[in-house]
């Protein structure tokens, strides 16, 4: 295995462990699930990739999965930014 | 009312476009996919028959120029004098050669035969074992270099010496007055070429060079080289095909692809060179250089193309009916946003609908479309924090979407022009892009939890 893929593969786990261990916090204390969806997703898709690196399973099919939940999760706290009943203004 | 109604049949109309149109294009790749595949598999075949090639290249180089070292040598003045009594000429003569021996590392030794076949004078490479010259001449070719002309060059077949190292015989006759008085004889190590077919072997494929019998010349594994015990025909059962086979190239038998190239080696060594003239008349002496390759690599490989042409698209299809879906969300409540989305589902859609012509396989820009679309919501998002009162929740959110606009932009613009190389410089390219992103993300999640009700 190459450093380039090896630091990758750290920061990556790095990432995703403090995302989940921060979002989980959150849940705790809101007591809402359904607002944290979004980041417990891209938490768990940085550890599917960081995962892929690490086994070398890097490959247009895990990059695609990787991408399009980004990109939804993305999409989902947007909505959730722009619904105004679910905050206090 | 009439806006709803106009917004929904616009809805069913762009949205029955869209499943149409990919239908359509999913149809079409279906049959493109066959075409291309088969096209694909001729490109893996015509890449390995190019590498045949070059790899026949690289070994024909030598043969032609030691064909010129030896008309080289017997040129050098007082040579002759050797084998007519002249004892002025055998030292000036020895200092050439042992000179030339020295700077000509390929050549293990050369002697100067009288016309008997005798030795009379035989000079070793300085650190090379010693053979005996005589012995690598059967009778029969000493025949063949007795019948040569002054500037013909006899080439022998790929033998072992008596040392066991694989060498290749070279003779010319020495002349002296319109006389023949001798022979001069060059024997070269084959390792040179031997060495570059078996470093051409790969994990799945195996290169040999094999005799007209199918006897092993060049295996990975050495104990197969001239053994009995061990032959390609009989291993492979292809040998008949191989033989007759002058046009094609290669041959599909049972799970493994077989490519091949004959070789002469007297006749294309001597033909390529000008000045010397193909000496060896016996074409039933070959070598066929013989790739052989497992028919599951070429097929993984082709069915790769499967799996890139319908998971390449998938992000796209997201993305398009996200940007979609989104565009018709918004146009009631802010129609500049609207238009923003709605440029970038058309770019998407466009890059979409080329992927399946193998148009964007080319593009560029068809692998940054997915970060390009998350840039563009997580500006969005930085740009929603205005509808918060809050100052602080305002500034984590503005803050975090930031940072991961700012990631993402960085990412295409930095793969756009490959601007970074090496692994230091790109170790500390993605270190800083994960600070960014987890910093952004962890702002963004802050700030996104700032008062809920």
């Amino acid at each position: 295995m190459n450093l380039e893929i090896l630091i990758g593969t750290i920061y990556l786990l790095v990432m995703s462990l403090v995302l989940i261990w921060i979002t989980s916090a959150m849940i705790t204390k809101y007591k809402k699930i359904k607002l944290f969806l979004p980041f417990v997703l891209i938490g768990f898709t940085w550890c599917i990739q960081s995962g892929a690196m690490l086994f070398s399973l890097f490959n247009f099919t895990i990059w695609s999965i990787y991408e399009g939940l980004i990109f939804l999760s993305f999409i989902g706290i947007l909505i959730n930014l722009r619904r105004d009943k679910l905050w206090k203004i | 009312m009439k806006y709803n109604l106009l917004q929904n049949n616009l809805v069913l109309i762009v949205l029955s476009f869209l499943l149409i149109s990919t239908f359509f294009i999913g149809f079409n790749n279906c049959l493109n996919l066959q075409e291309l595949k088969q096209s694909e598999r001729l490109g893996l075949i015509e890449l390995t028959n190019q590498r045949i090639s070059s790899l026949f290249f690289d070994i024909n180089n030598i043969p032609g120029g030691i064909g010129k070292d030896i008309l080289f040598l017997k040129d050098l003045s007082c040579l002759d004098g050797i084998l007519t009594n002249k004892p002025e000429c055998l030292d000036p003569s020895k200092e050439n050669l042992i000179s030339f021996l020295s700077k000509n590392l390929i050549y293990n030794q050369i002697c100067i035969l009288d016309t008997k076949g005798n030795s009379v004078l035989v000079l070793d490479s300085p650190d090379k074992q010693k053979t005996e010259c005589s012995s690598l001449l059967e009778q029969d070719s000493l025949e063949k270099l007795s019948l040569l002309n002054q500037d013909e060059i006899y080439l022998s077949k790929l033998i072992k010496n008596d040392k066991g190292n694989l060498v290749l015989v070279y003779g010319s006759p020495i002349y002296s007055n319109g006389l023949k008085v001798g022979y001069l004889v060059a024997q070269v190590s084959s390792d040179y070429f031997l060495e570059d077919i078996r470093n051409f072997n790969k994990d799945e494929e195996n290169v040999f060079l094999i005799d007209n019998f199918g006897n092993y010349l060049v295996h990975k594994n050495k104990s197969y080289e001239f053994s009995p015990d061990f032959n390609f025909c009989t291993e492979y059962d292809v040998c008949d095909n191989i033989s007759k086979d002058y046009e094609q190239k290669y041959i599909e038998i049972g799970d493994k692809i077989i490519f091949f190239e004959h070789l002469y080696p007297s006749s294309f060594s001597f033909e390529i060179y000008n000045g010397l003239k193909k000496t060896n008349e016996d074409e039933d002496y070959y070598w066929t250089l013989v790739f052989v390759g497992d028919k599951d690599y070429f097929d993984t490989r082709i069915e790769n193309l499967n799996e890139r042409y319908f998971f390449s698209t998938v992000p796209l299809i997201l993305i398009a009916l996200g940007i979609f879906f989104l565009v018709f969300r918004k146009i009631k409540q802010n129609f500049a946003l609207s238009i923003i989305f709605g440029i970038f589902f058309l770019i998407t859609y466009f890059f979409l609908i080329t992927s399946f012509f193998g148009g964007a396989q080319n593009a560029k820009l068809y692998d940054d479309i997915p970060d390009l679309a998350i840039a563009l919501v997580t500006f969005l998002i930085m740009v929603s924090s205005y509808r918060f009162k809050d100052k602080l929740k305002q500034r984590d959110i503005f803050i975090g979407g930031l940072f991961l606009f700012l990631c993402r932009m960085i990412q295409v613009i930095f793969q756009e022009y490959q601007l970074f190389h090496g692994v230091l410089v790109s170790s500390v390219y993605w270190i800083f892009l994960g600070i960014l992103e987890l910093t952004g993300m962890i702002f963004l999640l802050v700030g996104y939890g700032r008062n809920i009700k």
